[in-house]
């Protein structure tokens, strides 16, 4: 079994013309997925092939679905082989939705979504007003509750997590040291009456840092990174413009190097040369410290810039999902290639 | 001789939804194979889907059927079934791809646009601007303008920005659409010699190339296509 690839090649060769791949799958240990390449199959569920990202037939099941005997029968010892391998896509996720649902009154504002990030990926996720983009944000980050589904969440001793079950307490130490949360307004993040440096080195007190000396040298080298002159450490958010505003929450939410980051909109409402700087920020900054980051955003050149990955939604459902330049330079979805036709040069 | 690519019976069309789900076949049966230290010439007239194999083989449009087999290290790797963070390793380590128009990011020096890539492999900044500093050289960009974002820069000079970004890696497998189109006689003797030394080294080479002279300086073979409804 390929650690990169997270599939294994059967005895007959991939070169000789058709073939089938097997790879662990499924929500148990116990349960294996059967991939075969050729035409898609409504045998299999097509979130779970988009998830995936197979166009394959598959099933899964335990060792006793009628599918997975044929399989075991036809492939024995390497179908014996698989049972002790990774799930597909090699790594474990760092954060997973799976079957999120929450309606607002009659209104679906997720239906039936299914979300995976890995570790140092940037997701971004695209879409019009109301088709629930900053509702999934919420979600994923605990601080929306869906009416069914669960979000889990792998800490770096790599327990696993279930979101929505942690106490309050954990989730609000979560929110504070491995998790940010960029908001489109910086001013919900930001403590206005305190200074730029307080609202950063604030952060690193609630980790527990107590040094001041410490906290302040931290602070400016931050500041710096964002491009805030060091001459307004001292200086109150309200005498900061919109686009330095926004690079002070930036600067607040990733002093304390979280795993992951929330962002919702974060370019929104700014300048265009403001944007282009900050973007570069943030592809700059995220790709240094291996940052995660779920990207809400309605710019599909904003997604195309920084995103590896991408997931359209519409009225709640996510429709299309994939590599950022495949689905907007191969858009498939009607919806998506509505979006992706709509734009000037994205 | 090592194949690096292989497709087996690709076939791609394009689904307009806009157009009340108008079908577009472009690719079908396509049998390609390249082996490293070979050029191998995509030719054809416009629309016979040219630029849709190309991206195809870089992932960039999703095979419909059929599958692209691409030599990552050991293995070979379905491009067409392949999870999207499995072809971003396969880009970062196996497969270039220069295209026709520079895309990057606002504010970047011309210099650093070509040295990141570098930097993603884990090479020390110093070393990868000194690489990069050779290169933009040897394809005639001047050193004052090595620190100046490429936006400002004429098409010929994006497009050698381009070419020096996807040579810079040395990757075994190399995907080049046009890569003389906007150059003059000199600049295009300089992309000729970066081909035969790759060519050299063992990359393999797709390429898509109308100029005559470029494509009989490069190519070992021609790959011929036909327009979709005349192969019908």
């Amino acid at each position: 079994m390929s650690a990169r690839t997270g599939f294994r090649r059967l005895p007959n060769d991939p070169l000789s013309g058709s073939f089938t791949r097997i790879v662990m799958a499924g929500k148990g240990p116990s349960q294996i997925v059967m991939v075969g390449a050729g035409p898609p199959s409504t045998s299999f569920g097509v979130a779970d092939q988009q998830r995936c990202g197979w166009r394959a037939c598959a099933h899964h099941g335990g060792r006793d679905d009628p599918v997975v005997r044929i399989v075991i029968a036809e492939f024995g010892s390497a179908t014996r082989d698989l049972r002790c391998c990774n799930p597909p896509m090699t790594e474990p996720t760092l954060l997973s939705g799976r079957g999120l649902n929450l309606t607002f009154g009659t209104i679906p504002a997720l239906a039936n979504v299914n979300v995976d990030l890995w570790p140092g990926e940037l997701l971004a996720i695209v879409g019009e007003s109301g088709s629930g983009k900053t509702t999934l944000l919420n979600v994923l980050s605990g601080r929306l509750a869906p009416d069914s589904g669960t979000v889990w969440y792998r800490d770096p001793a790599n327990h696993l997590h279930d979101v929505h079950a942690m106490p309050a307490p954990a989730l609000r130490t979560l929110h504070r040291s491995d998790w940010g949360f960029v908001h489109q307004d910086p001013r919900q993040n930001l403590r206005m009456s305190v200074s730029a440096g307080g609202n950063v080195g604030e952060r690193l007190m609630a980790r527990g840092a107590r040094h001041y000396g410490d906290i302040r040298g931290v602070a400016l080298d931050w500041l710096s990174q964002v491009e805030i002159d060091a001459d307004r450490i001292d200086d109150l958010p309200r005498t900061f413009s919109g686009g330095m505003l926004q690079r002070l929450q930036i600067a607040r939410t990733l002093v304390t190097h979280p795993r992951l980051v929330f962002m919702d909109e974060p370019t929104g409402g700014l300048d265009v040369s403001v944007q282009a700087r900050l973007l570069d920020l943030i592809r700059s900054l995220v790709a240094r410290l291996r940052i995660a980051v779920v990207l809400v955003t309605h710019d599909i050149a904003v997604a195309r810039l920084l995103a590896h990955r991408i997931a359209v939604m519409q009225r709640g459902q996510i429709v299309e999902t994939g590599l950022t330049d495949q689905v907007l330079d191969d858009p498939r979805h009607p919806y998506t290639q509505l979006l992706v036709s709509s734009v000037l040069n994205a | 001789m090592t194949v690096m690519v292989r497709t087996r019976a690709l076939a791609k069309s394009f689904t307009l939804h806009l157009r009340d789900g108008l079908v577009l076949p472009v690719l079908s049966g396509i049998d390609l194979e390249v082996a490293n230290g070979e050029c191998v010439v995509l030719s054809g007239p416009s629309g016979a889907g040219k630029s849709t194999l190309m991206r195809s083989l870089y992932g960039n449009y999703r095979a419909e059927s059929g599958s692209i087999l691409i030599r990552h290290g050991e293995e070979m790797i379905d491009i067409a079934t392949a999870d999207p963070r499995t072809i971003l390793a396969v880009r970062h380590d196996t497969l270039g791809y220069v295209s026709q128009f520079l895309r990057v990011v606002p504010r970047v020096s011309a210099l650093d646009v070509v040295a990141e890539v570098l930097l993603t492999r884990g090479i020390d900044q110093d070393a990868a601007r000194s690489a990069a500093r050779d290169l933009l050289l040897r394809l005639n960009i001047p050193s004052r303008l090595h620190a100046i974002p490429p936006a400002t820069f004429s098409g010929g000079e994006q497009q050698r920005v381009n070419l020096a970004r996807g040579f810079i890696a040395r990757h075994p497998i190399l995907l080049l659409d046009e890569p003389t189109a906007s150059l003059d006689a000199e600049n295009r003797a300089v992309v000729i010699s970066m081909v035969l030394d790759a060519k050299k080294s063992g990359t393999a080479i797709v390429a898509i190339c109308h100029d005559a002279d470029v494509r009989d300086a490069i190519a070992d073979r021609l790959f011929a296509m036909t327009p979709y409804q005349d192969a019908a």
